[in-house]
């Protein structure tokens, strides 16, 4: 497919280095000739130096052929101009990068609609959802929805004590309606058999029917208590979302900046929760505020080792549980070492989400797990595909790869070989991600 | 919240002032009057709940949290003052425990006012007493505790920080030990120098030994009924006139003059607009009073200036029963309660500095007004002052003001006349003492009803305590709770 | 400074000004009294120097900045209360020019305190005069837009010091002069009403009118000697109770509602806090006169009610002996004085909303003592109040305070005792009324001296004016031209 990224940020190189490691034509727009010419000296992509809204731009052949316009500038305007413009120019679909809620909350004025816009994103409100998600959901290290609500995900993180390890899968007794879809172990994603074991300090995805999952939270819940007293450093645009968020849930915030503008801003839109103006290195302050006191500390600052610095104060000084934001996805799975809890990447949740758009529309969502080590797909059974119809185990699906749950109708099932692929059922397939494309097709229409 | 962490420093304050407590036990049984048994049993019964307290914490912690240190200040004043009450009570110098506890309150917060309408029949452990219980709420209970408690560390400056506020409250020495210390030294010499020359002067050993201990802290407790016009002697005015002027400055100010042995701290602007109100005000009041009395000028200057110097600092000695003054000395009388002297002192009242700042600032906006676009700076001797501290000085002010508005419609309701509630309110706020009509100058505060008694302690406190460190309590997010942390 | 624009703005007000003092000419020539004389020549004093002023400026430039502006506001009050007390004094009623300049201060400002002996027996016209200052002085700023500044968009500069959100500075049609004219019909229809149901209610006609137009503008002039207490009816109380308080609401809020159609906008924080203090105190002094003072129930409720409303509005109708009161309800009427009404209200005092502020940034700061780095931001009904605005109510709550004491202390030089002074100082900034009057309650304008009246008086138009405008027009930064540029 060829895909044109607007934008040479961090987030539009990763994104073009994601795609064109699965093999697609990518052509880089940016105005910057540094950052352009960052991009050409490193990655395997055809560049362009202008604006990606520009008509003379777009109008080239080899540009208006394209089939995807993902526009990721600074500027949300830019973004939908561009999408705009590129949808006119004969672009096949467009996604907008858009901060702004006004643009995105209303339904009155429908922007995507009348721009041409396909998709539109918002980086860090997604990332302040996943934390909340994760935050309400006090065991896990990572959950994530599927099948429009039906079907869950949670990665959960073996204990020595825990009474699930060191039995073979096959004789595992789990709630009825999960499974193990997962197993990360000394940084390898290992999509496990009926022999595999369950061994201590491993990060184990579960996937299963919400309430069954639910039910299995409950044996892994270290602390029974729900979440009720939040600390966030850095009140940039995840920080505020996330507060703002957190506060509408009940849960007590405190955040801390040390901008005072950004301070103030954030005074004015939360209602209750505190906000503090000083350095998230500041002992003092963390102490005087409560750090141990605090249910989870989330570290969101712009500097990716601030962040860590911070979390394992933190953590020192009593914390439960942190949360550190990153912009290199390579920190990821150090920072977890190191002892950090959960570490998040507002790039990665970006590239999941273009990921799904690019490989084919009957994708509903992919989710990176554990940075890219491997995918969670939910994918709709076409009414006419290579594997419609067929037992699982004559679909042909690659090696490392399993289907978790498929959600048929009311239902909700947890397949085994004989299970027979039929068409609306909502299949979520985990896979590493060299053979993800691989299994994205099998599920394309004819 | 750390309990007993606040509960075992509290304890240990509480043993300090047992042995504070023992010095008038001494003198009841040197003396053998009936007061012995009540001092006993108050020292006791202070020294047993100083032991038990002290055992639930077995060290002074290098640093604690805001909210403990607020609740010990809180703690040590209110238990000070309940403990203390117990040998008026306990010696039956009073008809009821509230009396007791005003008359403790009134002490400790160096305000003066009395509900003992013979003060003169009292013991003299008793009268000791008194006197010794404004000398330590002069220094400040937080200081004392920091002079005596070698080890303490940052906590010790919360909790100074917590007792002592003010807008320009900066420590002037590295370690808040050596400050504390100075400031110590300072009090000890004022009252030591302000016995001999009471002595030399004429009054008897133990009166001046107590209205020195009364005077150094602006307290205004006297030995005798009528307070300063018993004596009548222009000498004894004018000695004390000097050393109460001298208690209502700035003791940091005294403190660098002692480091640096030269005068030129005092040309302090504080200090200086301290003096031209006292000495303005007398002249005004000179003024009021020459209508009636110009066959006596030297009733005139002598009283006027004694009544200035002793309102305005708050110390409440009357030389003379200004009750029948002209109204607009009494008018001017009040004003100056609220005043007060200098920050840093031992005096009440809003201090001079805090109204200094508020009149710059007040200046600064119109300035602004006129250049709106103008940025301005408010200094107090060259040094900046920053908007926020500015902003909690206004925010006092108008506390101050409605405390006084809603603790005068109290007293109101009590059964005073409108202005009498205001000055009883007004002298309790601003810790002076004397009010007017039925708790003027020749009279007690013995004819409040109960409920009135308490209100007024509760403002004495609030005063001593310059109100955010009591207020500071209402908030609910002081006290944990779900989302309080 | 634009001198030209002045002139014609000015001149512009002057003969506006003599224009409605034709009103009452044409009463008196209609009467045939013989005040018309006076009333004929003020007008001609006032309007032919209008017109030539205005003539003068009439080819200036429109430039206009602070300074002007500030001109202009500072002279409309000083040229209104100057000319404005000339029929009084051109008809021989009051025995100098400065008892006619205070009668006429009064009216303009609202206040409603009179010099007047014996009001009853003076000619109707200039009853009528009277009222009509005080209804012309309670939209006197809607006044200043309409006459003054027709086509500029001033409205901001104007009203730079109405640092209050919901004042009548905000706007609620896209042109200024639109709000304005709309607020104008509101006050018309209301003054309207409100003489239609006095007239129902068993006055005269013409009582029934000056009473409304005293009544809305909160000013307070009567045509009895007897204040209401001459009525002696329920209805007329009630009905002027619940205008007096209508008229202490800010009525932008009234048209707002009106204008949509619902009662949201009158849900309004101020707006509740107001009547609720209303309601708090009238219950309290009720029971306090039934208590105390032993009146029957009923009387006591309509006393409490009716007086409470009064000085709350800042009205300052008499519907009793309120100098009679036990002390708990006279201080509360002290203190109300000092509350007042609605911001954007005729009322006068410090305002309901200033207090709120106050109140919620003092709850505020306490909570910077627990959580020292905290970062708050203060909102008024959903509406964020940024630092400047708090900055200027305190300020203005300081200077209020400072004006007051010192305005009782130099009452009490004429005489006054303490009490008395505050309360004729606190109508006076307050534009109460009552508390210091020639005749009912508080009449206690015989007895001072002219000096005395004078310093009255400026009370009254400071507290009008807000201070700042005034008290710019004393800063010398006004008068220079900088040194430099």
């Amino acid at each position: 497919m060829r895909v044109i990224v607007v934008g040479a940020g961090k987030v539009g190189y990763s994104l073009a280095q994601y795609l064109t490691q699965e093999k697609h034509e990518v052509i880089v727009i940016e105005e910057n000739e540094e950052r352009l010419a960052n991009v050409q000296n490193t990655l395997d992509v055809m560049t362009i130096a202008g604006n990606g809204a520009s008509p003379s731009i777009l109008l080239n052949p080899t540009v208006s052929k394209a089939d995807l316009l993902i526009a990721v500038t600074d500027s949300d305007e830019v973004n939908m101009i561009a999408c705009m413009a590129a949808k006119q120019a004969g672009i096949k679909r467009t996604i907008a990068r858009v901060r702004n809620q006004e643009y995105t909350k209303t339904d009155k004025i429908k922007f995507n609609k009348a721009l041409g816009i396909d998709l539109t994103f918002n980086p860090e409100l997604e990332t302040a959802r996943e934390i909340k998600r994760i935050l309400l959901t006090p065991a896990a290290l990572d959950v994530e929805d599927f099948a429009r609500g039906r079907v869950r995900l949670i990665e959960v993180k073996m204990a020595l004590d825990s009474p699930h390890i060191n039995i073979p899968l096959k004789n595992l007794t789990l709630p009825t309606n999960t499974l193990v879809a997962g197993i990360l172990r000394n940084d390898r994603m290992i999509i496990p058999s009926g022999t595999d074991m369950l061994l201590p300090y491993d990060s184990v995805f579960f996937v299963g029917e919400l309430a069954s999952i639910k039910k299995l939270e409950n044996d892994f819940a270290v602390r029974r208590s729900r979440v009720k007293r939040v600390l966030i450093i850095g009140a940039g645009r995840i920080g505020r979302n996330l507060a703002i968020m957190l506060e509408k849930a009940g849960i007590s915030v405190k955040v801390i900046d040390k901008d005072m503008a950004r301070c103030q801003e954030l005074a004015e839109a939360l209602k209750e929760g505190l906000v503090l103006c000083g350095e998230g290195t500041d002992i003092d302050l963390l102490t005087e505020e409560g750090v141990g006191e605090a249910d989870a500390v989330i570290c969101l600052s712009d500097d990716d080792k601030l962040n860590l610095l911070i979390a394992l104060l933190a953590k020192h000084l009593g914390a439960p549980k942190t949360f550190v934001r990153v912009g290199r996805s390579d920190y990821i799975s150090l920072m977890e070492k190191v002892g950090v809890d959960v570490v998040l990447s507002p790039r990665l949740l970006t590239v999941g989400v273009i990921l799904r758009h690019v490989r084919s529309s009957d994708l509903v969502s992919v989710s990176l797990l554990e940075g890219a080590k491997a995918e969670a797909m939910e994918i709709i059974v076409p009414a006419d595909g290579p594997v419609t119809n067929k037992k699982l185990k004559d679909a042909g699906l690659p090696a490392h790869t399993l289907v978790g749950s498929i959600a048929r109708g009311n239902t909700v099932i947890i397949p085994n070989g004989d299970t027979v692929l039929q068409p609306g059922d909502r299949a979520v397939i985990f896979s590493l991600p060299e053979k993800a494309p691989l299994v994205g097709s099998l599920f394309e229409k004819k | 919240m750390n309990f007993t962490l606040v509960l075992g420093i509290l304890g240990r304050m509480l043993l300090g002032y047992a042995a504070v407590m023992a010095v008038p036990f001494m003198l009841a049984v040197f003396c053998q009057d009936n007061s012995q048994i009540a001092f006993l049993l108050s020292l006791t019964f202070t020294a047993v709940l100083g032991v038990l307290l002290s055992r639930l914490r077995h060290s002074v912690p290098e640093r604690m949290r805001i909210r403990e240190s607020f609740l010990i200040v809180a703690g040590a004043w209110v238990f000070m003052s309940l403990l203390g009450a117990f040998p008026f009570w306990l010696a039956g110098a009073v008809p009821s425990y509230v009396d007791a506890l005003f008359e403790a309150v009134s002490g400790l917060t160096t305000t003066g006012s009395s509900v003992i309408n013979n003060v003169e029949g009292l013991p003299l452990s008793l009268l000791l007493w008194r006197s010794l219980t404004q000398w330590l709420g002069g220094i400040g209970i937080i200081v004392l505790f920091i002079i005596l408690l070698p080890n303490t560390g940052f906590g010790a400056v919360q909790l100074f920080n917590a007792e002592v506020s003010g807008p320009l409250s900066k420590r002037t020495m590295p370690r808040i030990r050596d400050t504390a210390l100075t400031i110590g030294r300072i009090y000890l010499l004022l009252t030591a120098s302000l016995i001999a020359f009471l002595w030399f002067a004429g009054m008897s050993f133990f009166d001046a030994v107590n209205h020195a201990l009364s005077t150094v802290a602006t307290g205004g407790f006297s030995t005798k009924n009528n307070s300063i016009m018993y004596y009548d002697s222009i000498a004894l005015e004018l000695i004390l006139v000097l050393f109460i002027i001298i208690s209502g400055g700035n003791y940091r100010i005294y403190l660098e003059v002692w480091k640096n042995r030269s005068l030129k701290p005092l040309k302090n602007g504080e200090f200086i607009t301290y003096l031209l109100i006292i000495l303005f005000s007398t002249l005004f009041i000179m003024g009021g009073l020459w209508l009636k009395h110009s066959n006596h000028p030297e009733y005139v200057l002598r009283h006027a200036l004694f009544q200035v110097v002793s309102m305005v600092t708050g110390t409440g000695f009357v030389s003379t029963d200004y009750e029948v003054w002209p109204p607009f000395t009494k008018m001017l009388l009040f004003v100056l309660m609220f005043v007060g002297g200098c920050a840093g002192s031992t005096t009440g009242g809003m201090k001079v500095s805090r109204l200094m700042l508020l009149t710059k600032h007040t200046w600064s906006m119109l300035t602004r007004g006129l250049h709106p676009r103008a940025i301005s700076s408010i200094k107090m001797d060259g040094r900046a002052i920053e908007a926020p501290a500015v902003k909690m000085v206004s925010i006092f002010f108008f506390l101050y003001i409605i405390i006084f508005a809603l603790a005068s419609l109290l007293l109101a309701a009590t059964g005073l006349q409108p202005f009498e509630a205001m000055g009883s309110v007004a002298a309790s706020l601003s810790n002076v003492g004397p009010g007017f009509g039925k708790v003027g100058p020749m009279t007690t505060y013995a004819s409040i009803t109960a409920w009135g008694k308490c209100v007024l302690s509760l403002c004495m406190l609030l005063g001593r305590l310059e109100l955010f460190t009591l207020l500071i309590f209402l908030r609910p997010d002081f006290w944990r709770g779900k989302g309080n942390w | 400074m634009n001198i030209p624009m002045i002139f014609s703005l000015l001149g512009r007000l002057l003969a506006v000004y003599a224009a409605f003092m034709c009103f009452p000419l044409s009463l008196a020539l209609a009467l045939g009294e013989e005040c018309k004389a006076a009333f004929f020549f003020a007008a001609l004093i006032t309007g032919l120097p209008g017109l030539l002023l205005w003539h003068k400026g009439k080819d200036a430039d429109i430039k206009f900045s602070l300074r002007e502006v500030l001109v202009v506001v500072g002279g409309f009050w000083i040229i209104t209360a100057l000319f404005g007390a000339l029929p009084y004094y051109l008809a021989h009623i009051v025995p100098t020019y400065i008892d006619a300049l205070f009668e006429s201060v009064s009216g303009i400002t609202t206040t409603g305190a009179t010099v007047l002996t014996n009001i009853e027996v003076l000619p109707y016209s200039i009853l009528f005069w009277r009222s009509l200052t005080n209804w012309l002085g309670g939209i006197s700023t809607l006044v200043l837009f309409l006459v003054l500044l027709p086509k500029s968009g001033l409205g901001s500069v104007l009203h730079y010091n109405a640092e209050i959100p919901g004042s009548s500075a905000d706007r609620f049609m896209p042109k200024h002069r639109d709000s304005v004219i709309a607020l104008f019909l509101v006050y018309l229809v209301i003054s309207i009403g409100c003489t239609l149901l006095l007239w129902g209610a068993g006055m005269s006609f013409f009582d029934a009118l000056n009473h409304a137009m005293a009544t809305v503008s909160t000013g307070g002039f009567s045509t009895k000697n007897a204040n209401i207490m001459y009525f002696n009816s329920i209805t007329i109380e009630l009905i002027i109770t619940f205008f007096m308080i209508l008229a202490g609401t800010n009525l932008a809020l009234v048209l707002l509602a009106w204008q949509r159609k619902n009662l949201k906008p009158l849900q309004n924080t101020e707006l509740l806090i107001y009547l609720l203090l209303i309601f708090v105190a009238a219950v309290i002094s009720s029971l306090n006169l039934f208590f105390i003072k032993g009146e029957p129930l009923l009387l006591a409720l309509r006393h409490g009610l009716f007086q409470v409303a009064s000085f709350a509005s800042t009205t300052g109708f008499v519907f009793t002996d309120y100098a009679l009161w036990p002390s708990l309800g006279s201080l509360i009427l002290l203190l109300l004085m000092f509350v007042g009404g609605c911001a954007g209200s005729t009322a006068g005092g410090i305002k309901v909303s200033r207090l709120i502020m106050l109140g919620k940034t003092a709850w505020t700061e306490l909570r910077k003592g627990i959580h020292p780095k905290a970062v708050s931001s203060i909102k008024l009904d959903d509406k964020l109040l940024d630092e400047d605005s708090l900055n200027r109510v305190g300020i203005f709550f300081f200077i209020y305070i400072v004006v007051f004491a010192a305005g009782s202390i130099l009452m009490t030089g004429f005489g006054l005792e303490p009490f008395e002074a505050m309360r004729a100082v606190a109508a006076a900034l307050g534009n109460v009324g009552s508390g210091f009057s020639s005749v009912g309650p508080g009449n206690i304008l015989a007895s001072i001296s002219l000096l005395g009246k004078l310093v009255l008086a400026i009370c009254m138009l400071f507290g009008r004016l807000e201070f700042f405008s005034l008290l710019l027009l004393l800063h010398p930064d006004f008068w220079q031209r900088r040194k430099v540029w």
